[in-house]
């Protein structure tokens, strides 16, 4: 009999749950960077800014959390026993998604935090800096999404 | 615009040292601590000997170091009379290069990678 990994018996719902707040996600940060891109264009909504900022850094937090208990169920069962064998494609497709995810996180602080700032005259000079880290935290949601479901289509969970 | 530009310079410098932390096992023979999903085991190593995850580690490393940089560097910036848009856009610059470099990086290592699965007879 195969070792069983950590949460293996959990590891389906801790997935669906990571496809589902991952696909919050995309709303979230897509409509988040489209509210700092108009912010830096002159035309500044900072309630529904940070309350996007939040429902973005909720559910990235959310999905990120998720995905890493799920994880060595992952690495052992589908990456260890499948992937690497039959599609390494997708074994090295999913660490780089990883990265993506992990190198967005300090991004999204960085969006979070200037978002919380968007009423302070003084942080006028920031808005281009503020629809960076927005845009950026929505592309890596974009890839780390459509590269997921690209290796669950290969082997899920 | 002390105080925002304050929070931005401390939340950049602590993105690069974040990235720096994230990355540095890559480049130096640091010992981590990697898990073993199938023996349900923690083992301080350099190379895993089999089916292991350094990410935990690597990922508690960089928010150590992200959480320690930002500490440190929001009083200091705070403190500055002035912080003006020349040093708010060095910080961003480098901020992002240095996230650029390690994405481009592991992407770069990542594409050429072969995988060694489980050898069969584990399984």
């Amino acid at each position: 009999m195969p070792p069983e990994p950590a949460l293996a018996g959990a590891a389906r719902a801790l997935v669906a749950g990571h496809a589902v707040c991952a696909l919050a996600l995309l709303v979230a940060a897509t409509q988040h960077a489209r509210l700092a891109w108009r912010a830096a264009g002159g035309r500044l909504d900072a309630g529904l800014a940070r309350l996007y900022a939040a429902a973005t850094a909720a559910t990235y937090g959310a999905t990120l959390v998720l995905g890493l208990l799920a994880y060595p169920t992952f690495r052992y069962q589908v990456r260890g026993l499948f992937l690497d064998r039959h599609a390494p494609w997708a074994s090295n497709l999913f660490d780089t998604k990883e990265t993506a995810v992990v190198l967005g996180l300090p991004v999204l602080a960085i969006a979070f935090g200037l978002s919380r700032l968007l009423d302070d005259t003084r942080a006028r000079a920031l808005a281009w800096p503020y629809a960076v880290a927005a845009a950026l935290v929505a592309a890596t949601a974009w890839f780390a999404t459509v590269s997921g479901f690209a290796v669950a289509f290969a082997r899920a969970v | 615009m002390t105080k925002p530009a304050a929070l931005f310079v401390a939340l950049g410098a602590a993105a690069i040292a974040f990235v720096v932390a994230y990355a540095y096992p890559a480049f130096a023979s640091e010992a981590l601590p990697w898990y073993y999903p199938a023996d349900h085991a923690w083992v301080v190593e350099v190379r895993p000997t089999g089916v292991a995850i350094d990410l935990y580690a690597r990922l508690a490393q960089a928010c150590l170091a992200w959480s320690v940089v930002f500490a440190v560097a929001l009083p200091i910036a705070r403190r500055r009379r002035e912080i003006g848009p020349r040093a708010v856009g060095l910080v961003a610059a480098w901020a992002l290069t240095a996230i650029a470099f390690a994405m481009l990086f592991f992407a770069w290592t990542l594409h050429y990678r072969v995988p060694v699965p489980v050898p069969s007879e584990v399984r």
